[in-house]
């Protein structure tokens, strides 16, 4: 069922995979508006100190819930803050969770997927009723629990994130595993002696990842959601620091006097996980030649 | 209070919760947990003697005569968690209770006392206090008011099974004499003070027969203008006019309706709506287009409200450094923060009291701030030539608070002291302030009408809600003195006084005096805004 598995020249994934990409990138019009949206998100975080000549903190007493001006384009919010420098800023912290706790839950998790799906067995049962028990909390309020315990700040959100996330992680890749595992060239690299480790990464990894790493894309969507729903209930950045979900929160008793100072951020919100929902939906449907989800 | 005084009982954790969840505002909060710890004994006020007769006529709308009839819908913060005066302690029963039952004497809306069941009192020496009662007040359930209804209630408040969350208040009493049938007289332990104030404030007369008959709890039973009619748990208690009210002509409205809306921007939607015709605590931000309009109408208070403050822990570095505390009073923008974080609504911080009370000093010399070359100055005094990095607990529950801390973090950076902020539910931060783990956060304290209340409370050493870690035997004596004097101007001297040493020392930056405020539609009269707190319906008539 994993999509690499029935491609050609399997053995070194490498080019496989790279080809794939570029083939995805010219047929496939989510992709590039995807990648689109995030490498420009990603480049407005990047040079945010360049994009605004305000700082996120300073406040303009004599402008507080001011609306869209030259001065503010965004307008400003409850303490007389350039809402579309908050919103600018906001981004560092949204793409900074959504790859910081997806890089880690993949480094986590894809040994977890890995070695289960390879091994099976015990192993295998024993971790995936470890992760069974951790899918059945539902994702946020797992990570509630785990900021509870650890703390508030940016690094704690990127650890319970990514905590939320490694169990989703490895089982898919077990899923993948267990497919590849039984192919016909990885049987042909063991009847000509390669090791388990050797099989496990030379073989079985490069071709059951794919599906993987589409939902990794996809995962880092939910992650600037998760993010926002953190934030908007105090547990993600302390204040000044701007977070997207943060500025909802503030702003929600203001509503009816400054309904931009949710707009703003909502479209912030919807725009990133619009932009990794492309990229994601676009590369699954690339890598899989059946157009079947996982 | 600093919500502080939360950690006292456990009944309060209950109320973090029910604060969290949303079931209770900020305000029922507070006067919560005031009033589990007995924080609410409010203060004796000054000029007890004005004519009753004036007093009366200046409590109604001057334009009209008032009409009979209709239902008065009112739309409050919360739910009541029980109805019975001597042990509920949530702000929203208070509201309700107060219609149902009558108190000896009453606080009017600037801080004097009115005749309430006693028509005249009198201070026989300085333990003892006398009371004429009214001949004519009737309980709900047809049991005539007498003097041994008032013995009853103090001494039903102070036995130790009723577990009353205001023996504090009255623990002064050595004990309630039955003198003729409307004559009372209590004996005091020592001059007290706050003693009339403490009895306008939660000395609600209660009736041992209906105590007996019905669960207090659920079915109040008093002498006052409304009797209680059902309380539907989580959606509304609702009162009917009691025609044998003692009060000539009051109340005016047939029957009172109270629903708990939790959710500010709902309560005004639903009094733009007419679903409900009277609620309390208007969102500062909807304050002044409330103000410009007439419809509805806003109404509020330069006396009745809280102080919001900054606390430090005192005892510990960096704060045990009496001019560092200094060097941030003088670099804090107290009108930036009235304007920017309360929306322009209150008053400017500087006492435990507000500038309307009767109690106030001019003493304040942090009025003419902010100071930042003094500030900047100090702070090189106090060994920080390069600044320093503090941490700041925020309250993200109170929108107010927390502002006003982000604002005081930019007013510090502009003296070099770097304030970290961290956020906390109201659980974890009482944690930390009761523990004097922190540095320095916002707190505030409820109903401080007499300053003993505040004094006696959070600043003394031996204080029970004292978590800054102060100590100071000059202010604890100066306290001490004026909860004893019992006459008021002599009093007023000493909290100036008092004033001056905090002033000095600082254990406190007083940032913000927040008001009360209440919406209504116009055709709502006679609705008033009490330093008390309290909410009577008594006068009030519908057009």
């Amino acid at each position: 069922m994993s999509a690499p598995a029935t491609m050609p020249a399997a053995q070194d994934s490498r080019p496989v995979r790279f080809g794939l990409l570029t083939r995805a990138l010219g047929r496939n019009r989510a992709i590039v508006a995807g990648l689109a949206i995030v490498l420009a998100l990603t480049l407005v975080a990047l040079a945010a100190s360049m994009i605004t000549p305000y700082s996120y903190h300073a406040m303009s007493y004599d402008a507080v819930l001011a609306g869209p001006s030259r001065a503010h384009v965004f307008g400003t919010d409850g303490l007389g803050r350039d809402l579309f420098t908050r919103v600018v800023y906001s981004f560092q912290v949204s793409l900074k969770v959504a790859f910081g706790s997806v890089v880690l839950a993949l480094l986590v998790g894809i040994p977890l997927g890995l070695v289960a799906g390879y091994w099976g067995g015990l192993l295998d049962g024993l971790l995936m009723r470890l992760i069974d028990m951790l899918l059945a909390f539902p994702a946020i309020l797992l990570a509630i629990a785990l900021i509870t315990i650890l703390g508030q700040g940016l690094t704690v959100m990127v650890i319970a994130i990514a905590v939320v996330y490694v169990p989703i992680l490895a089982r898919v890749l077990r899923g993948s595993v267990l497919d590849v595992r039984q192919a016909t060239y990885v049987e042909g690299a063991r009847a000509r002696g390669a090791g388990h480790m050797r099989l496990m990464l030379r073989h079985v990894l490069p071709n059951s990842i794919g599906p993987t790493l589409v939902q990794a894309t996809l995962l880092m969507a939910f992650a600037i959601q998760i993010e926002a729903g953190l934030s908007f209930l105090g547990l993600g950045v302390q204040p000044p620091t701007p977070s997207l979900g943060y500025m909802l929160q503030e702003n929600h008793g203001y509503i009816s006097q400054s309904p931009w100072g949710s707009l703003f951020p909502c479209l912030a919100i919807a725009l990133a996980v619009l932009g990794f929902n492309l990229l994601g939906t676009g590369l699954r449907s690339s890598l899989d030649p059946r157009g079947r989800a996982r | 209070m600093t919500d502080t005084s939360g950690q006292h009982l456990p009944a309060n954790r209950d109320l973090d919760k029910r604060y969290q969840s949303g079931d209770i505002s900020r305000r029922g909060f507070v006067a919560t947990l005031a009033a589990a710890t007995a924080v609410l004994s409010f203060g004796g006020s000054l000029g007890a003697a004005r004519a009753a007769a004036e007093r009366r006529a200046d409590q109604l709308d001057a334009q009209a005569a008032p009409k009979r009839g209709g239902i008065l819908k009112a739309g409050l913060t919360g739910q009541p968690d029980q109805l019975d005066p001597a042990t509920s302690s949530v702000y929203t029963a208070a509201q309700i209770y107060d219609n149902v039952f009558d108190k000896l004497i009453v606080l009017d809306r600037n801080g004097s006392f009115l005749p309430a069941l006693a028509t005249r009192w009198r201070q026989l020496d300085p333990r003892t206090w006398e009371f004429d009662l009214v001949h004519n007040a009737v309980f709900h359930n047809g049991e005539p008011f007498t003097a041994a209804d008032v013995q009853y209630t103090f001494q039903r408040i102070l036995n130790p099974k009723t577990a009353s969350a205001y023996t504090p208040l009255f623990d002064s009493i050595a004990s309630v004499q039955v003198v003729n049938k409307f004559t009372v007289r209590f004996h005091l332990k020592q001059a007290f003070g706050p003693f009339l104030t403490n009895l306008a404030a939660n000395g609600e007369i209660v009736n041992a027969k209906a105590i007996k008959a019905f669960d207090p709890k659920r079915h109040p039973i008093g002498t006052g203008p409304f009797k209680f009619k059902e309380w539907i748990t989580s959606d509304h208690v609702t009162l009917e006019r009691w025609p044998h009210y003692w009060g000539s002509g009051t109340p005016y409205v047939d029957s009172v309706i109270f629903r708990g809306m939790p959710v500010d921007e709902g309560r005004l939607a639903a009094l733009q709506s007419g679903e409900v015709n009277w609620v309390d605590a208007v969102p500062l931000q909807d304050v002044k287009r409330l103000r410009s309009g007439s419809n509805p109408v806003f109404m509020t208070s330069n006396n009745a409200g809280l102080p919001d403050f900054l606390t430090f822990v005192v005892d510990k570095p960096p704060f045990n450094n009496k001019k560092l505390r200094q060097a941030v009073a003088w670099a804090i923008d107290k009108r930036a923060i009235l304007a920017v974080a309360y929306f322009g609504v209150g008053q400017v911080g500087s006492a435990e009291v507000p500038t309307g009370s009767p109690w106030y000093s001019s003493n304040d010399p942090y009025h003419a701030g902010p100071n930042l070359a003094k500030a900047q100055q100090l702070l090189h005094e106090a060994g920080y030539p390069n600044g320093l990095t503090v941490e700041y607990l925020g309250l993200p529950q109170y929108p107010e608070l927390l502002k006003t801390g982000e604002i005081v973090k930019e007013q510090l950076a502009q003296i070099g002291i770097t304030m970290n902020i961290t956020q906390l539910d109201v659980t974890p931060w009482s944690t930390r302030l009761v523990n004097k783990n922190y540095q320095i956060t916002s707190a505030y304290q409820e109903r401080t009408i007499d300053p003993d209340n505040f004094y006696s409370l959070l600043l003394t050493h031996d204080a029970t809600l004292n978590y800054s870690g102060y100590k100071n035997p000059a202010l604890d004596s100066l306290v001490r003195q004026a909860k004893q004097a019992t006459d008021p101007a002599t009093r007023k001297k000493l909290y100036a006084k008092v004033r001056n040493i905090m002033y000095e020392d600082v254990p406190f930056v007083f940032v913000h005096y927040e008001t009360l405020n209440y919406a209504m539609q116009p055709r709502v009269h006679g609705s008033q805004v009490l330093p008390s707190l309290e909410l009577r319906f008594k006068d009030v008539w519908l057009g």
